[in-house]
């Protein structure tokens, strides 16, 4: 394991069951994973491989059955403001403007007007939308509510940034444009990412390393280093010899775990 | 709506109107139970000018008003906190759901005749129907607004750092806030409803009395003016609310 000793998120023999309709469905089984400071992960897997269970276990949203994740060392015991958490339906507070709701974590802890203020205009100028500090979230394009929830979650100046599927709910283009902001974010903040996504295209484009999942129970089937990290602004780096040797070998490792997934839902 | 669909609709209203005064005024139908538009106004501004045997007509408006204002604030002021609680934890929600649900379809009318039993015909009697009225909506509608706030706002808000008081106050209680004001409109318009019936069976004062009494003496043109009246103030009731609901949940349903 990769600097284990130092590592900012330290997932250690976790497994998760859960009953539903009265059978015991294995999500995770015996995953161990070790995330670096400012080391930017995705894993990637067929719907239903426990990547969502993962995150929600790291974010402290549910605890494991097994196993137990360390944050710097400390174990987690439930959500904490050490680890800002972007979900793919936004989750914005509608009754607040773009700036209230950056503001939302700093203002809960008492942080002073002009000191959140402040950090509130840093952020919405990070994430370009100091035009739309004042509108409402339902007023934004989901890329901008994106972008919005984005700076929300840094307000507290997490040392990790847990996004699941954030760009999930994006057209193409938005997407691709996101991708692009999150890198800059990620590589001007140097916040450590653990990032869940359908798309290998996405995986690659932005990590740092690719976790695939094997489906239920999930499982690490395979991780890959891929650093496109050089050249991630050239618009042609998806077309690339290596982008498509990279997508091309975890494509048949999830399309292998997609076909379990259909043969197990065409027997159920 | 377009100026052009307006103008459809004033037609038709006007149509009806012409119709209605025709087939009166033409003799028709019987005058004496169907009055021609005119009738109604000139009846109208009898009532206005002169008041209903010796009570102005405001004092009835107001007695109908004050009832429906002071039974719904007490039945909302108990609704509101009670059905957030019961929307937040899931074991007052059991504790108190099956007689919520088991009172819910009852018409709160078919409990005239055992408050009047109870509690006789004063003002009481009429202030507790319309509380239990708009207690009932209010109630049902808050605790569903706190059930319909996501897990992922919740955890979003989780991961901000709230504590417990704050994830309820800044995050439950706005967000359900829509489902309040929707439990409030219907609370309220019902109550107004309530509040004629119960006058009608038990009152010395209000538009429901002056109704009753109205159509015991066969002074049908007063009885029409009633109904109207009662049509408009419900109307601006549930006006003034949704101006409020515009106000406080600009997000609402969107």
């Amino acid at each position: 394991m990769p600097g284990a000793e130092h590592a900012r998120i330290q997932v250690e023999r976790l497994s998760h069951r859960y009953s539903r309709n009265a059978e015991t469905v294995s999500a995770l089984e015996d995953v161990s994973l070790a995330i670096a400071p400012g080391e930017l992960v995705s894993i990637v897997g067929p719907s239903g491989c426990g990547k969502t269970t993962l995150l929600s276990i790291v974010a402290g949203f549910i605890p494991p059955t097994a196993g137990e994740v360390r944050v710097a060392g400390a174990p987690v015991s439930g959500p904490g403001r050490d680890r800002g958490v972007v979900f793919q339906s936004f989750a914005l507070f509608n009754w607040l403007t773009v700036q209230e709701n950056v503001e939302f974590g700093p203002r809960m802890r008492g942080v002073r007007v002009a000191e959140r203020r402040e950090r509130s205009d840093q952020l919405l100028a990070l994430v370009g939308l100091t035009r739309f500090r004042n509108r409402f979230p339902y007023e934004l394009s989901g890329g901008m509510k994106q972008r919005a929830a984005i700076a929300r979650a840094l307000a507290n100046d997490p040392e990790i940034l847990l996004m699941d599927e954030p760009f999930g709910a994006l057209d193409a283009q938005s997407r691709e444009m996101m991708q692009e902001e999150l890198v800059r974010i990620w590589q001007s903040s140097g916040k450590t990412i653990l990032f869940v996504t359908h798309s290998i295209d996405e995986a690659i484009y932005l990590s740092s390393r690719v976790v695939v999942f094997t489906f239920r129970p999930g499982r690490v089937k395979h991780v890959l280093q891929v650093d496109f990290t050089g050249d991630r602004f050239d618009p042609h780096i998806r077309t690339g010899r290596d982008f498509i040797r990279a997508k091309a070998s975890i494509l048949d490792m999830v399309r292998e775990e997609t076909l379990k997934q259909f043969s197990a839902e065409s027997q159920a | 709506m377009s100026w052009r669909l307006f103008r459809l609709s004033a037609l038709s209203v006007l149509c009806v109107l012409a119709l209605w005064a025709i087939v009166t005024e033409g003799g028709w139908i019987d005058r004496r139970f169907l009055p021609s538009p005119t009738d109604i106004a000139v009846q109208a501004a009898v009532l206005v000018g002169q008041g209903y045997i010796g009570t102005p007509l405001h004092s009835h408006l107001l007695a109908s008003l004050a009832r429906t204002f002071v039974g719904f604030a007490v039945g909302a002021s108990i609704a509101v906190p009670l059905g957030l609680a019961i929307g937040y934890s899931e074991r007052l929600h059991a504790l108190i759901t099956p007689f919520l649900a088991a009172l819910r379809p009852i018409p709160v009318i078919a409990y005239i005749p055992l408050v009047i039993l109870w509690f006789g015909i004063g003002e009481f009697s009429k202030i507790l129907l319309i509380s239990l009225t708009s207690f009932l909506y209010v109630t049902v509608n808050a605790a569903a607004g706190v059930r319909s706030v996501s897990a992922d706002l919740i955890r979003a808000a989780q991961s901000l750092g709230v504590s417990e008081r704050q994830l309820f106050m800044h995050v439950i209680l706005p967000e359900s806030l829509p489902y309040i004001f929707a439990g409030l409109r219907i609370g309220a318009a019902v109550s107004w409803a309530v509040v004629v019936a119960a006058e009608l069976v038990a009152a010395q004062s209000g538009l429901g009395y002056m109704i009753m009494d109205a159509a015991t003496f066969f002074r049908i043109p007063v009885v029409y003016v009633g109904i109207m009246l009662i049509g408009l103030i419900g109307f601006a009731i549930e006006r003034v609310i949704a101006a409020l609901e515009r106000r406080f949940v600009h997000w609402g349903n969107r």
